[in-house]
């Protein structure tokens, strides 16, 4: 498209500076030329009217004077004969152009008539010709006809001159004047002499007259009616022309040289001259095209030199579009090929201009260009790669992560998260997070902080799907938000699986338990039977056997009652039967059962209460006996023989507090941040030779939270050991709401008619 | 009351079943004994104990079917009777569905011995 338009506009341009001045010039030249052309014409046109109009009114002078002149001869005023008759054979004889003569009466009767062929026997009456009419009208002034024409073509003429009574002052160089002055009325008028013509010499004459090329005279008279033209066939049927222009212009008084239109419409050069002694009009005509003839041969001349400077112009714009253009599509091309990537594509422009200068800086842009998208390219498939990676990871890590913008909506989402709620991740995008994970923690509603910048972790978080439910672990990490599009990053764990595998495990350690404690109670039931009913027969040797069989089996019945607390644990399934307790009397029961083995290992154990009566606590019996039987056992259990072991209550505040002091050999600090935790034991215990899990203190733990106490041991000092916990005091607003509900434990089992949460 | 004299034991272990047995005879009880349900069912059609006590895992019907069938249905005369469920189970589910079937009690086998058994059953006695 461009190149077009370049190309013609090049040629425009050419055309019109080759052209333009050369088309002025060769227009003034011919306008020139024309008027030039037009003078001349119009000065021959004057020249040739007035020469022919001369002729003409010459020739008809010639002949109306000579009739004037005969017309004043006596003989012919008073028809005197044979003179007369002798006069117009002479007058016919002398004149060539004479066809007819006649002497007319005062009537218009014919009074003698002669022709070339001698004197007319047969005498015509005149007295309705126009030709008489006209004479009597014309108060003694000669009359010439209009032209009329005989059955051979010739143009006749009919000159009719009155006979008045002479007074014979005669002046001869006016002699149709000079009747003007004798005629006084139509009585003066003795008769007329008519005078037929034959004008076919002087028509020829004039009819022959040539005006350049084309150009010719005609004759009308003052009406309008044609009197002489050239081509006779249009004589004969135009009659009357004063509808011609030129013709009017006559008519209406002018006689100058002027450009009108012919009869047939062409363009013509006309002029007129009124002629004397008729009142009729030379006008000689040239149409205009012959008027500008010799401007043609110069027009041709100048078309031919325009036309030539025309495709002279062509071809040379043509060369310097090309000169133009080349390098131009050149650069084009290049573009192109720039566009399309080539940037190696060099532009190759000879000419020393401008043009190879852009090409150059053309090519250096190139180069450019290259560089950087080489540069673009190279970080792009950097980019690529980390995205890749990027993408890869958080594709393939098992845990769900969503990242979303500040709006809350996701804006990456891996098919881990979205696999939660049973959807493709592509589903998820633009979408709002919390509109689609309704979180529940504890059965509530839970909304994750995503506003404040921050890292956030919570744990136990429900995600119900379905008729399932999912138990998930999130971190939140909200972003401080700039100009980041992600807002905050959501990490999800699944920790389902984990938990039914859980559970599958605690389960499974329920039905161990069941199915350990079957045999179990068969041991130690039938043990029992053995020692109340054979006791008396066996040895004490064998009692002492028999005694170690029961201790065997009681502590074996004591592990599997705690790996199934711990398994209550674990599911948050154990709970306590709240009931009001008189803590000093519960101790100082459990004291009092240990007080037996302490004896035997030679260790000593006191209880001592700074309170004296009752303290009631809101409590679980068998719970707390657990927690004393344990803190209790172990203190004994690390207390060598001839130790002591202390058990102390006290009152601080609303808080009661038992304290179980041994004298054993310590708990060293770094051990005992693990203490209460699941499955700890203190080494040393091994190397006393002590038995036990290290379950019970992770037990004892939670009964002791869970009747909203603390338990804890007291900082070491390098000897002993000092364990504590604390209970509210019972307080009957506080407490009595949760005693009501539970009927009273019943019996030492604790299992009846309520629900079975404690153990023994 | 005048004491739970008469027991119906239903265990399907034969050791545990003769070690209670030894000891309720003991101590003056009439005792019956029945191995699954259909024998607990058979036994009632002529037997009226004052306290069942009543394994849970036994062979074909459950303790715990057993025990919600007694206390539905009228026709085993067994609606009022004291029932304690005896098992080794602990599970809170268990313990849980048997207090609301309407148990009067759950004892753990292996945290009892044999001469606990007439304590519990008169601590039953309202």
């Amino acid at each position: 498209m461009i190149r077009l338009k370049i190309s013609s506009k090049v040629l425009i341009y050419f055309l019109v500076i080759a052209l333009l001045p050369l088309f002025v010039v060769t227009t003034l030249l011919v306008n020139s030329a024309k008027s030039q052309l037009l003078d001349a014409a119009k000065t021959k046109q004057q020249i040739i009217v007035n020469k022919t109009a001369e002729s003409v009114d010459n020739f008809l002078a010639d002949k109306i004077n000579l009739l004037v002149f005969q017309s004043r001869d006596y003989s012919i005023r008073k028809f005197i004969e044979p003179d007369s008759s002798q006069n117009l054979a002479v007058l016919i004889r002398q004149d060539a152009d004479l066809e007819k003569v006649s002497l007319l009466d005062p009537k218009g009767v014919e009074k003698v008539a002669f022709n070339k062929q001698g004197p007319v026997s047969k005498l015509t009456n005149y007295s309705d010709s126009d030709a008489y009419n006209a004479v009597i009208f014309l108060k003694g002034r000669e009359f010439v006809s209009s032209v009329s024409y005989n059955k051979n073509g010739d143009p006749l003429i009919t000159i009719a001159v009155p006979l008045l009574e002479n007074d014979f002052s005669q002046n001869l160089d006016n002699l149709s004047q000079a009747n003007l002055g004798i005629y006084k009325s139509s009585d003066d008028i003795k008769g007329i002499l008519l005078a037929n013509y034959n004008i076919s010499d002087l028509w020829q004459s004039v009819l022959s007259t040539k005006i350049g090329q084309g150009g010719y005279a005609y004759v009308v008279d003052g009406l309008g009616n044609l009197v002489a033209h050239p081509n006779k066939k249009y004589l004969a049927t135009h009659q009357k022309i004063a509808k011609v222009q030129a013709v009017s212009e006559f008519i209406n008084g002018q006689e100058d040289t002027r450009q009108t239109v012919s009869e047939v419409g062409l363009d013509v050069i006309s002029t007129p001259h009124k002629l004397v002694h008729s009142g009729w009009a030379v006008i000689v005509e040239e149409p205009v095209t012959s008027v500008y003839a010799g401007v043609n041969s110069f027009i041709k001349l100048s078309a031919i030199i325009i036309l030539s400077a025309a495709v002279l112009s062509i071809i040379t714009s043509l060369i310097f579009r090309n000169q133009l253009l080349i390098p131009i599509r050149k650069l084009t091309f290049g573009a192109k090929k720039l566009g399309s990537g080539d940037f190696d594509h060099k532009i190759a422009i000879n000419s020393n201009d401008e043009l190879r200068e852009l090409a150059t800086t053309f090519n250096n842009m190139g180069l450019n260009i290259k560089q950087l998208v080489s540069n673009l390219e190279s970080r792009n498939v950097h980019l690529f790669i980390e995205q890749t990676k990027l993408n890869g990871i958080i594709g393939s890590v098992s845990d769900g992560i969503i990242a979303l913008n500040a709006k809350g909506e996701i804006v990456t989402v891996n098919p881990p998260a979205a696999k939660l709620i049973n959807k493709q991740a592509a589903e998820l995008y633009g979408k709002i997070m919390t509109d689609l994970y309704p979180w529940e923690r504890e059965s509530k509603h839970f909304a994750p902080e995503l506003q404040k910048p921050g890292l956030y972790h919570y744990t136990d978080l429900v995600l119900p799907r379905g008729s399932d439910v999912l138990y998930l672990d999130l971190m939140v990490t909200v972003i401080e938000q700039k100009q980041s599009e992600v807002a905050a990053i959501i990490s999800i764990h699944d920790q389902t699986q984990a938990r039914e595998l859980d559970y599958m495990k605690l389960d499974f350690v329920a039905i161990a338990a069941h199915e350990l404690r079957t045999p179990l109670t068969v041991i130690q039931g039938y043990l029992s039977l053995l020692n109340a009913d054979a006791i008396k027969q066996l040895t004490i040797y064998n009692i002492e056997n028999l005694q170690k069989a029961i201790t065997g089996t009681t502590q074996l019945r004591n592990l599997i009652n705690k790996l199934l607390s711990i398994a209550r644990i674990e599911r948050g399934e154990m709970e306590i039967n709240i009931g009001k307790l008189d803590l000093p009397k519960l101790v100082k029961e459990i004291v009092g059962q240990h007080a037996t083995a302490a004896s035997q290992k030679e260790q000593r154990i006191a209880f001592n209460s700074s309170v004296a009566g009752h303290v009631f606590v809101p409590g679980d019996i068998s719970s707390l006996s657990e927690v004393l039987n344990n803190l209790i056992g172990n203190a004994l259990k690390f207390t060598e023989a001839g130790g002591t072991v202390q058990v102390n209550l006290k009152m601080i505040n609303d808080m009661v507090r038992v304290e179980v002091v041994d004298d054993g050999p310590g708990v060293p600090t770094e051990l005992r941040a693990r203490l209460f935790t699941k499955f700890y034991r203190v080494e040393r215990s091994l190397i006393a030779g002590s038995r036990g899990t290290g379950l019970g203190l992770y037990i004892s733990k939670t009964i002791i939270e869970l009747h909203h106490g603390k338990i804890g041991i007291e900082p070491y000092t390098g000897k002993g050991s000092t364990f504590y916990f604390t209970l509210p005091i019972y307080d009957p607003k506080k407490h009595g709401m949760l005693i009501s509900n539970k009927k009273e434990a019943g019996g030492i089992h604790g299992w009846f008619k309520k629900r079975a949460t404690g153990r023994r | 009351m005048a004491g739970l004299k008469n027991v119906l034991l239903v265990e399907d272990d034969p050791m545990i079943r003769e070690m209670y047995r030894i000891i309720l005879v003991d101590r003056q009880y009439k005792i019956e004994m029945a191995g699954n349900s259909e024998e607990l069912f058979k036994k009632l059609e002529t037997f009226h104990p004052d306290c069942i006590l009543l394994d849970v895992m036994l062979p074909g019907m459950s303790g715990l079917e057993i025990l919600k069938l007694l206390r539905t249905d009228p026709k085993y005369g067994c609606q009022k009777t004291k029932i304690v469920i005896l098992s080794n189970l602990a599970q809170r589910s268990v313990t849980d569905s048997a207090i609301e079937l309407g148990a009067d009690g759950y004892v753990i086998k292996s945290d009892i011995l044999p001469k606990d058994l007439p304590e519990i059953i008169s601590s039953l006695e309202d």
